[in-house]
């Protein structure tokens, strides 16, 4: 009996202690979740259901949902957050050679080399310091100064960053992450200015030297350059076709699963079609689109296809299921979409260059936040300064601390090169860090941009920079439609639990192999 | 652990305790209620002559609490008695909804006129009407431009705190610096773009940056309405941006628009504005830019004047010469007009004294209020009565005595010589006197014509809320600023969004729905007269069976428009 209430008691002050915590969980984050999973069935408007209105909200089945599909802007809306996505493999890549920089010794190993690595480091610095300096008297303009100030900071981070080794450059590249948001935002609003903000200025020396260079250089030089870009991207494509093609043989992804992957890989050369041909219409107004550049792009994808058809009339070498291999497949394809995309990307800017170089004030530096082409690129490129140094790298230095040294060891008495111990061993090593990595980023990603956005550019210019973060936030307090806005709300939970789900069910596969 | 545990439960709940008894509500031994406002150092005098106005009204205001009293409307209090606090931790509008739906907002809510619509929507801004009349804060005592901006469905349910005037406030340095005669006060669009094209030229070092503009801007509204095109048509019911006959008006206003940003650069691209921009205070950047000469002109209220003045208090400081102003009305084609708004006070309907917030409403009525707000030029006064005083036209620093006065035109030459003499003793004797004196006087009379003359509200439609299509509207114009599509498609996309917006809004709401067609009919009627009175030869007198009921028309800029043509019936 004593026990017995002795235990009740031990019980009963648990609870006190948890009572707190439990409280603010219930009201702040269930209770909430909970109506407004029941207020996404409703039509709750502020306007017309609240203390001062008599009307109840009615139930609506699934019209909320079925209106946002049909919403003239959201594929618009989600499209914008997908680009900010795009940022992520380029975040992780990022975070995972910071880690491995920092995860080396950067002080040489010994006291002597040590010395040799400070004396180095400041002759370097002073060096390019006195070149700076000179720029700046010679030059005698503000865009001078920035690049003195710009490689003052360089060179102070490589004086101290030698001489208090790796734990100093983890520091820094930390600071981005326990730096509030907002006041990040605001910072970068400021090196975004255009005209006259660092970035702008850092830019335009160069950009003066390259004005001068194109204006001097034959416009061969600029189409050639769009198509070498153009066929590295084709080669690109044959790579990424060429592995699916390989693992289709050795039983690693099955027919079926391997449609969307191939779909991923030939997208680039659709919508490269696509692009050039844009541009080309609006320079010749000429009613239909061929071009050049699309053509090579769409030949080559139609070529693959054409081989291949007729080597997939040969059996697997090692049957699989039909829908094997999915995840690995499309994680490849990704990657080879979005590198293809950039090379892309590259090579109509380069052909580009000699049509901004002839104008009156040659190449200008881009207008960042204000130009509707630039806003999201600039958005996605200061995520990636926060993210690469953020909690990515750290998982990935514990990852790196947790690589067995024996497999290294093994792989020296086997002769391995860098690079092959880091593509054999390092890297499967860390799929589970790279898995969760993903998992999370993808999760954020979607969640995300909403401080970012309503600090930076409040979703413009011409909605060109609203995620579906923001979109909600929109719906919810400037039209007062909460159950429409709860409804948004619960598809971005959907689609974000349908990319972990994915994630999981095929990224783990690859990560347990 | 168990003793730490129960030692802090106690500790927080007496601390709770204590807090909920310190609350002033709960501490003051008379009401108080809350001002939701901005935090601004001017409110503290505010309140300081709200409990002067109470203590010499209180007579008449104890007998106005008694008769609410005795009509049975509850918790009134019948003494004229309050604490009046301020609670600026909640200014956002979207804050103020959600304490509003909430039951908790503060009794009297500051609110900018183009949300008074969407609150009163919602249902927490109370209806003031009958109290206005009993008190005198109808809105026949302010602005007749504010009429459309206080009511909903023709109830009253708020009264400004200031009301606010958009014209161009002209630096004089800046146009005597490189050499050009100052702008007129009215002027055309042509003037504009001339006047404007040559100060560039003037200003900028050829092949440079761009570092001078004309201008801050063009409002796109007036800009919209100079050229005779309003969003909605006259009862609010449509988007008629893409009607044959409006859409190759709103077409040009937005292709001369584009021009001037982009080709002519007399005002600056929003990728300009914001290189120019540094640090914003009060007021955003605009103000310093036209201090330091980046914009020869800025669109903005009397309120910049707060700005203005600090700006002569640190030249005068430092030596330099006054910052000489004046004020020009935005460039016009067909229609004159410049946009007007304002900071209203309304009560909060969920209030437990709301009869104390309605006496709070009075009290920006009075001479008290008024005044104050003539000396720190935070705007134009809300009873237009106050901008004939010699303070509001010819103000002079605080502390310092009015200057000699000017003889006139029929003085003598020693009379003359006189005043000359003892208006630069007095200067020697108070130099900020003279900063002021030539940096406004001469402005402040042009901003409240301007409020009873040109001066056109916003639009608001019942059917859609004010934010939504103003963001539309936007989001399609900065897609034709940046080559993204035609202004034809801009014209064409925006009706069509803003069309379905009100399909929807009406199709969900059975009362919007019944309003919609009460006004669809009407208009209808609307549009038959007005093509009987285009028809008219222009010095025709118009009929007064063809002219439009007065109540008829929502739209503030047709009511304007036609008022101006006389085709109206007030009655």
């Amino acid at each position: 009996m004593g026990l017995r209430r002795k235990r009740r008691g031990q019980g009963l002050l648990a609870m006190g202690f948890l009572a707190p915590n439990i409280i603010g969980f219930l009201a702040f984050t269930l209770v909430p979740l909970v109506l407004s999973m029941v207020l996404a069935f409703s039509n709750w408007d502020l306007s017309r259901h609240n203390m001062f209105k008599d009307a109840s909200p009615e139930f609506r089945g699934f019209s909320n949902f079925v209106q946002f599909f049909g919403e003239r802007d959201f594929w618009k809306y989600l499209g914008n957050t997908l680009f900010l996505m795009m940022g992520i493999p380029f975040s992780i890549a990022g975070s995972l050679l910071l880690a491995i920089l920092l995860s080396k010794d950067l002080r040489g190993g010994n006291r002597r080399n040590w010395g040799y690595l400070m004396i180095a480091a400041v002759v370097v610095a002073t060096v390019v310091m006195a070149f700076s300096v000179n720029a700046l008297v010679a030059g005698g303009h503000i865009g001078s100064a920035f690049t003195v100030v710009l490689t003052g900071i360089a060179c102070g981070l490589l004086v101290v960053g030698v001489s208090g080794g790796s734990t100093v450059y983890r520091t820094l590249f930390f600071v981005p992450h326990f730096v509030s948001g907002v006041s990040v935002f605001i910072l970068w609003k400021h090196l975004y200015r255009p005209n006259i903000g660092p970035f702008t200025l850092a830019l335009q020396g160069p950009l003066n030297g390259l004005s001068q260079w194109v204006n001097c250089t034959g416009q061969w030089v600029f189409i050639a350059g769009k198509y070498a870009m153009v066929a590295l991207a084709a080669v690109l494509m044959g790579y990424g076709l060429n592995k699916l093609r390989r693992m289709y043989r050795d039983g690693g992804i099955g027919w079926f699963a391997l449609i969307q992957p191939v779909g991923l890989i030939l997208l680039p050369a659709v919508l490269a079609q696509w692009w050039f041909a844009t541009v080309w219409v609006k320079a010749a107004g000429i009613a239909w689109p061929v071009s050049g550049a699309g053509i090579v792009l769409a030949a080559a994808a139609a070529l693959w296809l054409a081989v291949q058809a007729l080597l997939f009339r040969r059996k697997q070498d090692f049957p699989c299921e039909s829908g094997e291999g999915l995840g690995t497949g499309l994680m490849l394809a990704a990657v080879v979409m979005i590198g293809q995309l950039v090379l892309i990307g590259l090579g109509m800017a380069w052909r580009y260059l000699p049509n901004a170089a002839a104008g009156p004030e040659g190449i200008e530096p881009p207008l960042w936040l204000q130009d509707v082409h630039w806003a999201k690129p600039s958005l996605m490129f200061m995520g990636l300064w926060a993210s690469i140094g953020s909690n990515n790298m750290l998982l990935y230095l514990a990852g790196l601390s947790n690589v067995p040294q024996e497999l290294y060891e093994a792989a020296d008495t086997d002769g391995a090169g860098r690079f092959q111990k880091f593509w054999h061993i390092t890297w499967p090593q860390l799929a589970p860090t790279t898995f969760f990595i993903v998992v999370m980023s993808v999760i954020g990603g979607l969640q995300g941009g909403f401080e970012m956005v309503r600090t930076m550019t409040q979703g413009g210019p011409a909605g060109a920079t609203t995620p579906l973060s923001y979109f909600i936030y929109t719906v919810g307090f400037e039209s007062g439609r909460l159950g429409y806005a709860s409804a948004v709300a619960w598809v971005l939970f959907l689609m974000i639990f349908v990319a972990t789900l994915f994630n999981w069910r095929f990224g783990n596969r690859y990560v347990n192999e | 652990m168990r003793l730490l545990f129960s030692v802090t439960a106690a500790v927080l709940v007496l601390a709770s305790v204590a807090v909920y008894l310190a609350q002033p509500r709960v501490a003051a031994d008379k009401p108080v209620i809350y001002w939701m406002t901005d935090e601004n150092p001017a409110r503290e005098q505010q309140i300081e002559l709200f409990y002067q106005w109470l203590e010499e009204n209180r007579g008449e205001l104890n007998a106005f609490l008694a008769s609410r009293a005795s009509s049975g409307n509850g918790r009134e209090s019948t003494r004229a008695e309050c604490y009046l606090l301020v609670d600026s931790s909640a200014n956002e509008w979207q804050k103020k909804i959600i304490q509003g739906v909430s039951g908790v907002a503060g009794d009297v809510i500051d609110v900018w006129c183009t949300n008074i619509q969407f609150f009163s929507d919602i249902g927490f801004l109370r209806d003031v009407t009958e109290e206005a009349r009993e008190l005198g804060f109808d809105v026949g005592r302010t602005y007749p431009a504010m009429r459309n901006e206080l009511t909903v469905d023709g109830r009253q349910v708020a009264f400004p705190c200031n009301v606010t005037v958009h014209l161009y406030w002209v630096n004089l340095n800046e146009f005597e610096r490189v050499g050009m005669e100052p702008p007129p006060k009215s002027w055309t669009l042509d003037e504009f773009e001339r006047i404007g094209k040559e100060y560039v030229r003037r200003a900028n070092q050829p092949g440079a940056p761009r570092m001078h503009f004309f201008a801050d801007g063009m409002d796109p509204m007036v800009m919209r309405r100079t050229f005779g095109v309003s969003t909605f048509n006259e009862t609010c019911t449509r988007c008629v941006l893409d009607d044959a006959g409006v859409r190759e008006r709103y077409v040009a206003a937005l292709r001369l628009q584009k021009r001037w940003m982009y080709e002519d650069k007399i005002i600056p691209t929003p990728a300009e504005q914001a290189s120019l921009a540094s640090e914003a205070s009060y007021g955003g950047t605009g103000p310093q830019l036209l201090n330091r000469g980046a914009y020869a002109m800025f669109r903005s209220g009397r309120y910049m004047l707060i700005q203005f003045r600090q700006f002569q208090q640190s030249r005068l400081q430092r030596g330099d010469e006054p910052l000489r102003l004046a004020v020009s009305h935005p460039p016009h084609l067909d229609f004159p007009n410049s946009s007007t708004g304002t900071r209203a006070a309304a009560v909060y309907a969920g209030s437990d004294h709301q009869d104390l917030a309605v006496l709070f409403l009075a009290y920006l009525a009075s001479e008290q209020y008024n005044m104050q707000i003539v000396r720190d030029a935070d705007a134009l006064p809300p009873n237009p009565r106050y901008t004939e005083t010699r303070e509001f036209r010819k103000p002079v620093p605080p502390g310092v005595p009015e200057p000699p006065r000017s003889p006139g035109p029929d003085a003598g030459d020693d009379e003359v010589r006189r005043f000359e003499r003892d208006l630069e003793e007095y200067h020697e004797q108070y130099p900020l006197a003279r900063y002021w004196r030539q940096g406004e006087w001469g402005t402040h009379e042009v901003f409240a014509d301007a409020a009873g003359t040109i001066a056109v509200g916003y639009t608001y439609s019942p059917f859609v809320i004010y934010a939504t299509w103003d963001r539309i509207e936007r989001e399609e114009r900065e897609k034709f600023f940046n080559n993204l599509q035609s202004a034809e498609a801009t014209a064409a996309e925006t009706a069509v969004r803003i069309n379905e917006e009100i399909q929807r809004r009406t199709g969900e709401r059975p009362d919007l729905s019944r309003r919609y067609e009460e006004l669809v009919e009407i208009q209808r009627r609307v549009d038959d007269r007005v093509e009987q009175l285009e028809s008219l030869a222009k010095d025709e007198p118009v009929p007064p069976e063809l002219k439009i009921p007065a109540d008829w028309v929502l739209n503030a800029f047709h009511r304007k428009l036609y008022s101006d043509r006389g085709w109206l019936d007030w009655d």
